[in-house]
């Protein structure tokens, strides 16, 4: 095995294609891997703990992209790594076309009516963009995290002083007027408006309020932090004024984890006052829907709509009970609002939990990268994303995850979501499949059960279909849920009765 | 920028310039939506020694 890199200086590629890249050195015959990214010093750690880094590698600087290869000889890494021009190139065919411009200011040049501007710069450089488009009237959504909270709370006093909207940063979702920007799905248009400082929470409730025959009118999307007390909810009043104002939007949901108690208070006041329905959904809250399809169905019902969850389709067959030596469940979430939500499922069942991103009342899990007990991963965190895209997008990290739990023998169940739409991976879930079967197939040789229970977040306009995702990760053994609290509860419902009479007093 | 800017971007939708991920772009070319990808790159960064001989200079 030879390892060979490339550094070309000052050349940036985004995150996505940087992974796009490595993935077709990786297809070209005999590489065994490969690793592009961006030469800062996170990066090269990353390079040297998968064996990449190599002498020139290692003084490559941070807008050098440095490419590494593994092959079986060393021509055959040389001649893939002569191919990256090449690879890139191909990547430029799919981008937006003859347009392209090297700044904002060049593009307003080219399209004066420009009236948003997406920013999904490292979150070192997305302030100084948002400032910028800010300043020049434009409404921003910075989709990069990693931006300081005095930044985020500077640009929201600049975006509400110019009567502008500033999602994010941290924001992965938001669909305007039919326009899903980032991650968002193919939803029906209709009346319902989010404000949602949860991407994926945003997702799943306008995915599912699309499959109960419900439109969305807009989603506007805060950021992870805009409901905490330093923030005070700048955006999602703006986008709580924006929706009462709108002509098409009859009822509001306002989606969160729980905010701060004194930015919550006031904005249950705003809902109050609101002219229309706003169903206030913070999650884990006593008050108010306690999950995402819940929150769906006080929405369809505020428009006079009556729906139920037996609406998406019937119930699915619980998995088998797992024996007593197999009572854990390990959640590999992409979205980190599920692995929230499943996390308050596990909790309400009577479960010890640990995550990396635990919930209040959950246990912080101390090492990422080792479960303990019932685990829930959020896998789109800043520390397990760092150079290299989101897991909607990457498989690579989970698939690496999932056949690591399924070799810990105590382990009964792995919880999954899939996550559809703009934004996502082509074929999110046939990703996952050579995993799923892998590990199926190493339990089948050790004679002990696994149970993999998913659920999948879009809806059949969405690029990769609804059911067609359905159908191929059923093919592989999986059980589908049609909601990620049922997927949650289903997994509880199959552990062995040891893990049961325990919950029994916990409970 | 008037007070009406939001309740405009709500009405005509959005025109977007896109800095960053460009597959973003793309999917915003997929759903018909007007897009301009700006190619980021990050800021040069000069060395301390060149950044103080160019304060000097300038």
């Amino acid at each position: 095995m030879t390892t060979l890199s490339l550094v070309m200086p000052g050349h940036y590629v985004d995150s996505v294609l940087l992974m796009r890249l490595a993935q077709r050195l990786e297809a070209l015959d005999g590489v065994q891997q490969a690793a592009a990214m961006m030469g800062t010093d996170a990066n090269k750690e990353t390079l040297d703990q998968g064996g990449f880094l190599t002498p020139e590698s290692a003084r490559a600087r941070a807008d050098d992209l440095v490419v590494s290869v593994k092959a079986y000889d060393r021509e055959i890494a040389a001649a893939a790594l002569a191919r990256v021009d090449e690879l890139l190139s191909q990547h430029a065919d799919g981008s937006a076309g003859a347009t392209d411009v090297r700044s904002l200011d060049a593009a307003l040049h080219v399209d004066p009516k420009i009236n948003l501007v997406l920013i999904s710069t490292p979150g070192e450089y997305a302030a100084a963009e948002a400032h910028h488009a800010l300043e020049r009237g434009l409404h921003v959504l910075i989709f990069s995290s990693n931006v300081s909270m005095e930044d985020e709370i500077s640009l929201k006093r600049l975006a509400r002083d110019s009567h502008l909207l500033c999602m994010g940063p941290d924001c992965g979702t938001a669909l305007i007027g039919g326009v899903g920007l980032a991650f968002a799905n193919a939803v029906r248009r209709g009346p319902i408006g989010i404000v949602a400082a949860s991407g994926t929470g945003a997702q799943a409730v306008s995915s599912l309020l699309d499959r109960f025959g419900v439109g969305v009118s807009h989603i506007i999307g805060c950021g992870s932090r805009d409901l905490s007390l330093p923030v005070g909810a700048m955006t999602a009043r703006a986008g709580l004024a924006a929706l009462e104002a709108d002509e098409h939007t009859k009822a509001i949901i306002l989606l969160s984890k729980p905010p701060h108690p004194s930015v919550a208070a006031d904005l249950v006041k705003l809902a109050h006052d609101s002219s229309k329905p706003v169903i206030a959904c913070f999650l884990g809250d006593d008050d108010g829907p306690q999950t995402l399809p819940q929150a769906a169905l006080a929405a369809a019902a505020a428009i006079g709509v009556s729906a139920t969850i037996s609406d998406l389709g019937p119930s699915p067959v619980p998995p088998g009970q797992l024996p007593a030596e197999q009572g854990y469940i390990r959640g590999l979430f992409a979205g980190g609002t599920l692995a929230y939500e499943a996390q308050l499922v596990l909790l309400s069942l009577g479960l010890e939990v640990f995550s990396n991103a635990p919930v209040p009342g959950g246990r912080e899990l101390k090492d990422v990268h080792v479960s303990r007990g019932h685990t829930v991963l959020d896998l789109g965190t800043e520390e397990l994303t760092r150079g290299r895209p989101h897991p909607m997008i990457d498989s690579r990290l989970r698939r690496e995850r999932l056949l690591q739990e399924a070799d810990d023998p105590e382990v009964g169940v792995i919880l999954l979501d899939v996550v559809l739409g703009f934004g996502s991976a082509e074929d999110p879930a046939g990703d996952l499949i050579p995993a799923i079967a892998q590990a199926m197939e190493r339990r089948r040789r050790n004679g002990t059960p696994l149970h993999l229970i998913a659920s999948i977040v879009g809806t059949s306009a969405d690029r990769q279909n609804l059911d067609d995702q359905v159908t191929k990760l059923r093919s592989a053994g999986v059980t589908i849920a049609r909601t990620n609290d049922e997927a949650a509860s289903l997994a509880v419902g199959c552990l062995p009765q040891s893990q049961r009479s325990r919950m029994a007093v916990h409970v | 920028m008037n007070e009406d800017a939001t309740q405009d971007l709500l009405r005509k939708g959005p025109r977007v310039a896109n800095v960053g991920i460009s597959t973003f772009a793309d999917e915003l070319n997929a759903q018909k939506a007007e897009v301009i990808q700006v190619d980021w790159t990050p800021p040069v960064e000069l060395s301390p020694d060149l950044k103080t001989l160019l304060d000097d200079l300038l």
